[in-house]
């Protein structure tokens, strides 16, 4: 092929700034303006790509977002985007691209071999083969198979570049902006709807930007640039270039991609790369156009054989002649309305072929004054030509036999432009919920009905004549607006000079005669030819669910936008249906592939999720603290390090055995904490908690268990009472949301007639657990009056208090087992609170302590938490049957009940001391046999483990079925993944303090 | 999708937490087993109109009736608990949602949003699960 | 690169050799070490052959016949799990007179619309050994159905993020190994070897702190299950019969004993539901209108291919995202369900946007991929998250549902097992627990914790 810049012309480029660009290695120069696919063109660039599994050579065969087959790296290194298309892709000073899915390079690729072997790579052959000669051999060959596919090469570094999300409302949201569309949102705007306009160019103006024709007195870029200028003077227009419209969702939202620097050599710091827009529309315009469509014939796939419209869009938009000697393939008049505008342009067009008998006399004379063969009742039989094409054969064609009738004549041509018909881009309508129907007169689907709060405009309506698109654009967008709620004030459209292309003129051609005989290309980037559709319908493979996913039809990048039409209609050929009985597959977001990351947006990386920090968090940070997850977002400390080389294990035994000995402090401002206020706040809590609440005095604390309906464990935490309408409940830290939730179902939809209201407190309270034998004396020493000696202050107390100047709330509970309180401040009181008690505790040797530590003494004193609580135990596994109230039913209390749930082999909870110097090991299973090797069945497992300061030991929660018959046996902690195998003797949870003296005292 | 919450407006479905069958009801909570087995286990799953609880978790925090279909997305419109349906209105003779109120204009531009089509009513007995108590309902 | 060495092999097996040659030759099965063998049609020699021959000769991967008045099993749902059934009623109970009646295409539901994902690494022994059976199945499948359903056991990685999650992953992976199955622990440092481009950074937002894989588990090409097990289902009798909706069923005596359908009645005395998302819709035609399963819309996607980039199947233990890269080279990945009721193969945007939110935060490598399709699927979402396979609700009926995310990956041992108890009457051990009253009794297999919550599982 050897595609040139003509002298002059060009719309669309800057011919004052060249530019250089990088492609495969060799630098050539272009013009702003240019599309990398056009500067190819420019330099005579004819092999672009290799097909996905021929590694056919392939050229450029579009000018747009159809472009199947030329197919780029573009940018290198982290910002390396594969699979782009060169029609796509706007020239900047220094762009780089390579060619792809070629070894070792893209003139000579090795695996062109496939495409020698064609019927034995035949569609589907991989499910026949592979199999032998062993077992399991396709682990031998998917390596293989899997180099060999695939299209572009990612890459493993990070996306340097940002992504941005941005969100609309608007009245009327329009998608393409060409004659329709703008014309649509002429009207809809001028009926004072917002508006969104968005195309997916860089300009506006769609196929009006390689038109010739006249609109009124001026020319059609004349036309566009004044339109576009009264809409951007409208305050409720909003215009997006580059911006794809490419999913229809729910209640009219849409998303759309726009590429902010796609187009520029760097991206400036304060841009985005690209920015997603989700736009809720109460109306959309669909005016997506139309894509012509190729004939499949043997060999149609060469570089040189492009959609006959893209020669005329290069051409007047870019100043390119695709070739010397131009020949076009067409079925209706735009071919030769194409045609005739490239040779008045001075393009070499040296023959026109149309399979149609009978062709306007006007078609034939104008071809013929420029010495152009015109063959009507002719067709291709094949191409000719090996890395590009040389020609096309050419053969007397009688239409309504649909076969050859005579000999081949032989027509050179560096070029063949064909043109198979239209297909309106009815993407966007389908994803809406419309069914595509089959205009059989014109050979294409339009959008049907069952679209919701959409209409299509122009093309996509059927309407193919420029004059037509304009005024049905002005109706169009008249109707949008009206119907989203304005009165109509539709905008005058102009009349055109632009011919008809009298569609219904057309002679339905999908497939040449015979092209199964060669390798006649429907989905050019996959290599799905006429034989494989052939063959997808001798197997059986009919309905086009099954032709699609057998052969791979329309699956490749481009989604078969020019591809799925023709495979219809050759699956109908076969089943001798008409093609609209054989219907279309499902048209899914996104019409174009969208970056990942675009729809990522800003919420990735250390922003994935929002962090939730106490108010104590940088003292924690300043104490040395390792900071961990722990649920529903928060940050906690698992340990502090403040002596070197400490490592978990030391640092938590420290801290444990520094609160059993004196006192320490913890941050528990993470719970849950909900007010549960109103006249009937008992009554509620008495239905929700297991045991009662009604019964608990004011200023005192009461341990409860929540069960979900189903009867099994939901949360558990304490229920303090202020007054007699007033309580707060505390919940787990990774439980506080889905607590809140429950309760606010049970108040507002089960039980609307208890007078309770529900608040949610967490953030409001700061908290501080205080804990050890020297807890009272602590506080005490910062109490300003009053005092919290057993009497004043017994165990589940709680009071009002004010110490070291602090309003607080000091209840009396304790989760290690000591002596201990929790103070509860306003939250921005915490730090003040925590630093006083460290300090006034440093005499008493008080320690900040961590998760391990907190989760070391509530093992030793028997206490369950989140492991033991993991949503499949009951009140009877976690011996805690004791809180189930006799007095009142509660909820769950009835599925409790079931069998399943009372069933005595049920695990249960015991407590694990380790008979070796090894420790129990977390996620150990619990097996009564003694070799590792053949552990039998689990009985069993293990919780929660820690070493145990004060068995001096290493101890466990576990739970065990049939665990309380078994207190004194002896069972192994099996943990096969890490290859160790633990005695341990089972025994009563509680290992610390069973009669609770030391909490009471 | 767009929820029209009866507090708040029209708002984006993320803003939401979805809660399941809201022709579901709680008996009473000393009722026996096969009550609460088939109030907690059995779901009549259809595919068409929906009478569904969703939780404005990121909003008012209220509970909210909506009605949607399940084949098509569409949302008819939505009400607070205890506020009569469509069905319960109907049979008061009051043509469903006339009152004018906050959540009129929800419910017009979701009407809006739908295909215009107006919602099927439920058959009846389909609603409520024959014998079931409800409780608080209004 | 020719796989010379495995030919040579292939050769030197003299049983299959001449087997090889007298099916090249005379194009028919002969015994094989005494017994009748069921020789696959497809084969590296048919494959050539046929291409000589300019692929003209072969036949319809599964016959489309007209249905007969009369069947000893009909299964309804020619999905994944109904044609398996089929298949081992054929192959283990040599009941061969069975009808799969599919309201549209075969392979139209779930099984063509799903993450491909296969794995037994579950943490309850109900589901670990049934799903290690369907694993097993897996192994052997291609041979099997003679079909190569390109089943890859690549390993499948679960990435930990907690202390806590970790303690909770070997709990999992211990059951597993205590029944048998292989299960691993990896270093974050193995993870960053084995998965190149993942974040392993301490400032992540969920840092990985190590995972659990299961090496024997992988991906498969989908599709090719419904049509390879529909293949050799057929092969052995099995009529499939396409584009024929189930419009009631017929009862005599309150049993069922057949079904009526768009292409008229069809007799027999066992019916087996295998319908997935739309078992509700189809068990109220028998007058079953409760169920404890709940249809929800799961979303997938794939980007284009891509040469390689990831190797094994990955799942992020912060949220809910899972991906892997398919044989063709598209990066296919999911996440969570919508969490709505829905019958509409289509989600929106909150979880579209979450799903890819992770899949960045795991691969900061793939933001500039691009995403080429999305699509949803029905999921029968059960009470517990765990499937039903079991006699009943009606005598003569036989139902499999509930499959939750795990229909896919459980379609072999599905099969088998719901063949087992439509042709014994009685569940097999396998799928025991699977009962349907499991709810009313309490014997739920709730592998979450999650509760009586269909959308939570």
């Amino acid at each position: 092929m050897s595609s040139f810049r003509l002298d002059e012309g060009g719309r669309e480029i800057d011919r004052s700034q060249r530019l250089n660009f990088n492609f495969d290695g060799v630098s050539y120069k272009g013009f702003a303006g240019d599309t990398l696919a056009s500067a190819l063109l420019a330099n005579g660039v004819g092999l672009v790509g290799r097909s996905f599994k021929y590694h056919r050579p392939r050229g450029i065969m579009s000018a747009g977002v159809e472009e199947t087959s030329a197919m780029v790296r573009h940018r290198t290194g982290a910002v390396t985007e594969p699979n782009a298309r060169a029609t796509m892709i706007e020239l900047y000073p220094g762009l780089q691209a390579t060619s792809q899915n070629a070894f070792p390079s893209l003139r000579f690729d090795l695996m062109a071999v496939n495409g020698k072997l064609g019927p034995v790579f035949s569609a589907g052959f991989y499910y026949k083969t592979f199999m032998g000669p062993l077992k399991r051999s396709w682990m031998w060959y998917e390596p293989i198979i899997r180099r060999a596919a695939g299209m572009g090469k990612g890459t493993f570094e990070p996306d340097p570049e940002r992504y941005e999300h941005s969100y609309h409302e608007c009245d009327v949201l329009i998608a393409g902006g060409g004659p329709s569309g703008l014309m649509a949102a002429l009207s809809a705007a001028r009926s004072g709807a917002r508006v969104i306009l968005a195309d997916e160019h860089a300009d506006f103006g769609g196929s009006l930007r390689h038109s010739l024709a006249m609109i009124g007195k001026l020319t059609a870029t004349e036309w566009v640039s004044q339109t576009v200028a009264a809409l951007s003077d409208m305050d409720n227009v909003t215009l997006l270039t580059r911006t794809t419209v490419h999913g229809v969702y729910d209640q009219g939202i849409h998303g759309a991609v726009e590429r902010v620097t796609d187009h520029v050599a760097e991206t400036p710091d304060h841009l985005p790369r690209q920015r997603h827009h989700e736009i809720v529309a109460k109306q959309s315009v669909y005016a997506a156009g139309a894509l012509e469509r190729p004939i499949a014939f043997p060999g149609n796939d060469l570089p040189g054989v492009m959609l006959a419209d893209s020669l005329l869009a290069h051409a007047v938009r870019f100043g390119i002649a695709a070739g010397e000697r131009i020949a076009i393939f067409t079925n209706n008049d735009t071919g030769w309305q194409a045609a005739i505008a490239l040779a008045e342009m001075g393009l070499g067009v040296v023959a026109i072929v149309d399979p149609r008998a009978e062709v306007d006399d006007e078609f034939l004379l104008a071809g013929a004054r420029r010495g152009i063969l015109c063959l009507p009742g002719h067709c291709v039989r094949r191409s000719v030509g090996g890395k590009a094409v040389t020609g096309v054969l050419a053969a007397p064609f009688d239409a309504t036999s649909g076969t050859f009738t005579g000999n081949d004549r032989t027509i050179e041509a560096d070029c063949v432009g064909v043109s198979g018909g239209w297909q309106p881009t009815v993407h966007l309508a389908s994803q809406n919920g419309s069914k595509p129907v089959y205009s059989a007169d014109r050979a294409l689907f339009l959008p049907g009905e069952g679209q919701r709060n959409s209409l299509c405009a122009g093309r996509m309506n059927g309407v193919f004549d420029l004059t037509g698109r304009l005024a049905d654009g002005a109706r169009v967008g008249a109707a949008a607006a009206k119907a989203a709620g304005f009165a109509a004030r539709p905008a005058s459209s102009p009349k055109t000079d632009a011919a008809d292309p009298r569609l219904d003129a057309i002679q339905p051609l999908f497939a040449v005669p015979d092209a199964a005989s060669g390798k006649a290309f429907v989905d050019l980037q996959h290599d799905v030819t006429v034989s494989d559709i052939m063959l997808a319908h001798r197997e059986g493979f009919h309905s086009v669910e099954h032709l699609k996913r057998y052969t791979t039809l329309g699956m490749a990048t481009d989604q078969g936008k020019t591809a799925n039409v023709i495979g219809l209609a050759v699956m109908a050929h076969a089943l001798d249906k008409p093609i609209g009985d054989v219907g279309t597959t499902r048209y899914r977001p996104p019409y174009t592939p969208v970056a990942l990351g675009a729809i990522a947006g800003r919420s990735i990386g250390a922003h994935l999720r929002p962090v939730r920090r106490t108010a104590m968090h940088a003292q924690h940070i300043a104490l040395g603290a390792e900071m961990m997850n722990a649920g529903a977002g928060w940050l906690r400390a698992r340990v502090y390090y403040n002596e070197p080389g400490e490592t978990v294990e030391t640092a938590y035994v420290r801290e444990a055995t520094a609160v059993r000995a004196s006192v320490g402090i913890a941050d528990v401002s993470t719970l849950g904490k909900i007010e549960v206020v109103g006249p009937d706040a008992a009554a509620f809590l008495d239905r929700v908690y297991t045991n009662l609440m009604s019964s608990l005095p004011v200023g005192k604390a009461r341990y409860g268990l929540m069960l979900r309906d189903d009867g099994h464990l939901f949360d558990d935490g304490t229920a303090w009472r202020f007054a007699e309408d007033r309580y707060m409940v505390t919940t787990t830290s990774a439980n506080a949301g889905g607590v809140m939730s429950h309760l606010e179902f049970l108040a507002q939809v089960v039980w609307p007639e208890l007078k309770v209201s529900l608040t949610s407190v967490t953030d409001q309270w700061s908290g501080i657990a205080v804990s050890g034998p020297n807890s009272r004396e602590l506080l005490q020493s910062l109490l300003e009056e009053g005092d919290l000696s057993n009497e004043a202050c017994p165990f589940m107390a709680v009071r009002n208090a004010r110490l070291a100047g602090i309003d607080c709330k000091v209840a009396r509970l304790s989760f290690s087992g000591e002596l201990a309180y929790e103070v509860y401040t306003a939250r921005g009181a915490g730090p003040k609170m925590w630093d006083t008690l460290l300090a006034e505790g440093r005499d008493l040797d008080c320690v900040p302590y961590g998760l391990e530590a907190l989760g070391a003494l509530r093992i030793e004193k028997g206490h369950v938490a989140g492991p033991e609580l993991d949503g499949r135990t009951t009140l009877g596994d976690l011996g805690l049957s004791a809180f189930a109230s006799k007095k009142k039913p509660f909820l769950g209390h009835v599925l409790m009940q079931r069998e399943g749930l009372t069933d005595p082999e049920r695990p249960v909870l015991v407590g694990l001391v380790s008979q070796s110097q090894f420790p129990i090991p977390a996620g150990a299973h619990i097996v009564d046999s003694m070799d590792i090797k053949k552990p039998g069945r689990s009985l069993g497992w293990v919780s929660s483990v820690t070493w145990s300061p004060v068995m001096e030991a290493y101890i466990a929660l576990g739970l065990l079925s049939r665990g309380r018959e078994r207190h004194g046996d002896t069972l192994y902690a099996t943990h096969p993944l890490r290859g160790s195998h633990v005695p341990v003797s089972v025994r009563d949870p509680v290992f610390y303090d069973p009669e609770g003296e030391k909490l009471r005292g | 999708m767009r929820i029209p919450c009866p507090i708040c407006g029209i708002r984006d479905s993320g803003e939401f937490t979805y809660c399941g069958d809201a022709t579901v009801k709680y008996p009473a909570l000393d009722a026996d087993q096969d009550a609460w087995y088939e109030a907690v286990f059995e779901r009549r799953n259809p595919s068409g109109p929906h009478t569904e609880y969703w939780h404005h978790t990121a909003g008012c925090r209220r509970y909210i009736i909506v009605e949607r279909d399940t084949r098509t997305h569409e949302v008819f419109g939505a009400r607070l608990p205890h506020e009569p349906g469509p069905d319960e209105q109907a049979k008061q003779g009051k043509a469903p949602r006339r009152k004018p109120s906050p959540k009129r204009v929800a419910q017009t531009s979701t009407k809006n949003s739908g295909n215009g089509v107006a919602r099927p009513a439920p058959k009846a007995g389909t609603r409520r699960r024959p014998g079931s108590k409800t409780r608080g309902g209004a | 690169m020719v796989p010379i060495g495995s030919i040579l092999r292939w050769f030197c097996r003299n049983q299959a050799w001449t087997a090889a040659l007298n099916w090249l030759l005379l194009g028919q099965t002969i015994p094989l070490a005494g017994k009748p063998v069921f020789m696959s049609e497809y084969s590296i020699f048919s494959v050539l052959r046929n291409a000589v021959s300019g692929n003209a000769h072969w036949k319809q991967t599964w016959r489309k016949p007209n249905p007969k008045p009369g069947y000893d099993v009909i299964i309804v749902g020619g999905g994944g799990h109904g044609l398996a059934t089929a298949f081992y009623l054929a192959k283990e109970h040599g009941i061969t007179n069975v009808a799969v009646v599919e309201k549209g295409w075969i392979g139209g539901g779930n099984v063509g619309r799903n993450t491909t994902i296969v794995r037994s690494n579950y943490l309850l022994p109900q589901n670990n050994r049934f799903y290690e059976k369907s694993l097993q199945l897996w192994h052997q499948l291609d041979h099997e159905i003679g079909y190569n359903v390109m089943f890859s056991d690549r390993g499948v990685i679960n990435l930990a993020h907690t202390p806590g999650q970790l303690d909770a992953y070997a709990r999992r992976g211990n059951s597993m190994r205590i029944e048998g199955i292989d299960a691993e622990l990896l270093t974050p440092s193995e993870i960053a070897k084995m998965c190149p481009g993942i974040d392993i950074s301490s400032n992540a937002r969920f840092p990985i702190v190590g995972g659990l894989i299961q090496r024997r588990g992988g991906t498969a090409r989908h599709d090719a299950v419904a049509w390879g097990f529909a293949h050799a289902a057929d092969r052995r009798g099995v009529d499939i019969i396409e584009n024929c909706e189930v419009t009631g069923f017929i009862k005599e005596q309150g049993k069922i004993v057949g079904v009526e359908t768009t292409r008229g009645g069809i007799y027999a005395p066992k019916v087996g539901v295998a319908v997935a998302g739309s078992t509700g819709m189809v068990l109220a035609k028998a007058g079953i209108d409760r169920l404890p399963i709940e249809s929800h819309v799961l979303q997938a996607f794939v980007t284009e291919p891509y040469k390689p980039l990831i190797d094994h199947v990955i799942t992020f233990g912060a949220g809910h995202f899972y991906v892997s890269q398919s044989d063709k080279g598209g990066i296919v990945f999911g996440g969570n369900l919508d969490f709505y009721n829905s019958y509409a193969q289509r989600g929106n945007l909150p979880t579209v946007r979450e799903v890819h939110e992770e899949a960045i935060a795991v691969f900061p490598n793939l933001s500039r991929l691009k995403l080429l399709r999305s699509w949803g699927g029905i999921m029968d979402m059960s009470m517990d998250g765990s499937p039903i396979i079991d006699r009943g609700p009606i005598d003569g009926l036989y139902l499999n549902c509930g499959w939750c995310y795990g229909g896919f990956k459980a379609t072999p041992g599905s099969g088998w097992c719901f063949a087992h108890t439509i042709a014994k009457d009685a569940p097999h051990d396998f799928n025991a627990a699977f009962r349907l009253d499991r709810f009313r009794t309490g014997r739920t297999i709730d592998e979450h914790g999650a509760g009586a919550r269909a959308w939570l599982h």
